[in-house]
């Protein structure tokens, strides 16, 4: 088992193998302040929380509950008389970094995504603009399809050889998948 | 109203509670203590059984004196009591839980650990044995032969595959072999739990002391708590809810923690049907809403919640609260 973070900011992805280290900062990149992942959006702090493990279980600890970030759709506070309040990150969690009140994938905010599966192939990018159906397969002879209508950005599609993200106009994919889709006036993609 | 509709019910009144008389006057009326829900359950269970006090005392391993006294009202003070109270019982998978839960206030039959292991393997095996007997031998046997010293790797499942293995287990000798294969899982029952705890202490009371131990000496911890939490950092406690609710305030959780907490233990969330934790979370609640823990104060005094949970507790008549109050070991 390897626990990746996966960070998509502004179309560019990043993917952190947490177990090289035992802490992460996160925050903007600056002058002065050069964070392990480091993030480019204005509403991102420079010192916003950091990724830290404790006998192999990963946390995530915001350092300031102003900050705004995220964990799969809920907004992060601090805990009593201003303690830090850390969370216990699982497979399949997302964080939103940065941006208003409410989570919202756009150029102002950070997507990242925490992963215990890896795969061999690098990432890619598939255009998917306008599409409401994307479909999932293994790339093998009787590959299972996962098909998923309810699209997001910050959507994850998994698969048993793979995974994809989508995010709107592109979806990143990993692994030996296939990725196919349907528009609406039936324009079709077949990656 | 049905069960869970009481709870919520009775959850967003505790919520709404803005004094400490409010909840004496319209929450606490209406909820049944522990002791006298107990003294109920223990009395139908015995009866249920068809067995004297004394046949089920012999069957528990206990006294006839601690089952008059249990009929009264006193809860067991340990979970494995509960467990022979329920395979004495004959108790099915989810009555045992019901019987842990519920009424001891422990942790569910997880199947990671190995005396649940053993207990679910006796519950799901049933036969003609006594239930108790057979978990009692079957434990006996599989620690006599136990390796201690060999490194196994912790095997990758998780904990509803492995119950799904254990299920699938017959037989004495099997369940032996499935032991002895996973025996490196079950010294991580509450790894989360330990992680958690400790990942806590490290991230807000390094700044603060150079130590738990520091702070709990600052605090005047009572010895079983800083037991407790130097058995934590050896990945050994057996976590018990009071303890954990002792923690909690002394390190300053809010009620999300403190479920955070009970959940990784395998414990239901804070009761809002028990009255002693009713008035824990309006302690919580209190604490978050009215400020009473100034978020911008620059100035650190961490005894203040268990103070300020200390003076409640004091004012009420509940049967928990003097062995409770007895750890909360802050001069008011």
């Amino acid at each position: 088992m390897k626990n990746n973070l996966i960070v998509i900011e502004n179309g560019q992805l990043n993917t952190y193998l947490l177990d090289t280290r035992v802490s992460w900062e996160v925050g903007r990149l600056s002058k002065d302040n050069t964070p392990d992942i480091a993030m480019h959006a204005t509403t991102v702090s420079r010192r916003q929380g950091k990724f830290q493990n404790m006998d192999g279980i990963w946390f995530y600890m915001d350092y300031n509950p102003t900050n705004r970030t995220f964990r799969n759709g809920r907004k992060l506070t601090g805990g009593l008389n201003g303690r830090v309040r850390p969370v216990m990150v699982s497979d399949g969690d997302s964080f939103m970094f940065g941006g208003g009140d409410k989570p919202m994938v756009c150029p102002g905010t950070v997507w990242a995504f925490f992963s215990e599966n890896s795969y061999d192939t690098p990432w890619r990018a598939v255009a998917t603009a306008g599409f409401d159906k994307l479909v999932v397969m293994d790339d093998e002879a009787g590959g299972r399809k996962y098909q998923y209508e309810d699209l997001h950005p910050g959507k994850v599609l998994a698969c048993q050889k793979g995974m994809a993200i989508y995010m709107g106009d592109i979806t990143y994919v990993t692994g030996k998948i296939k990725l196919m889709g349907a528009k609406r006036r039936g324009q079709k993609l077949s990656q | 109203m049905d069960k869970s509709t009481e709870t919520k019910y009775i959850k967003e009144e505790i919520e709404k509670c803005e004094e400490l008389s409010d909840l004496k006057e319209r929450i606490l009326p209406m909820l049944k203590s522990q002791q006298e829900l107990w003294a109920e359950k223990i009395r139908q269970v015995i009866e249920e059984s068809g067995c004297s006090k004394t046949a089920f005392a012999k069957k528990c391993n206990v006294s006839r004196v601690a089952v008059d006294k249990w009929c009264k009202g006193a809860v067991p003070r340990n979970r494995e009591t509960f467990l022979r109270i329920g395979l004495a019982a004959g108790y099915e998978l989810a009555r045992m839980n019901q019987l842990l839960a519920r009424y001891g206030r422990y942790p569910e039959l997880y199947s990671k650990s190995l005396e649940d292991c053993v207990c679910i393997y006796v519950i799901s095996s049933p036969g003609d044995v006594d239930m108790v007997e057979s978990y009692d031998y079957i434990l006996e046997r599989i620690r006599t032969n136990m390796v201690e010293d060999e490194i196994m790797p912790v095997p990758d499942i998780c904990t509803a595959q492995f119950a799904e293995r254990l299920a699938q287990v017959h037989g004495e000798d099997a369940l032996a072999q499935f032991i002895y294969d996973n025996i490196a899982a079950f010294s991580t029952a509450y790894q989360k739990f330990y992680a958690y705890v400790k990942m806590y202490v490290t991230i807000n009371y390094q700044r603060y002391s150079s130590s738990i131990a520091n702070l709990a000496d600052g605090q005047g911890w009572s010895s079983s708590l800083k037991q407790c939490v130097s058995a934590i950092r050896q990945n050994k406690w057996y976590p018990t809810r009071n303890k954990i609710l002792s923690l909690g305030l002394h390190l300053s959780m809010d009620r999300e923690q403190i479920d955070e907490m009970l959940t990784l233990a395998h414990m239901e969330p804070l009761c809002a049907k028990n009255p002693f934790e009713s008035v824990i979370i309006f302690i919580l609640e209190d604490a978050s809403l009215n400020n009473i823990l100034d978020t911008d104060s620059e100035e650190f005094d961490p005894d203040e919640l268990c103070r300020y949970a200390k003076e409640v507790l004091s004012g009420l008549d509940l049967p928990e609260v003097d062995t409770f109050i007895s750890e909360l070991n802050i001069d008011m």
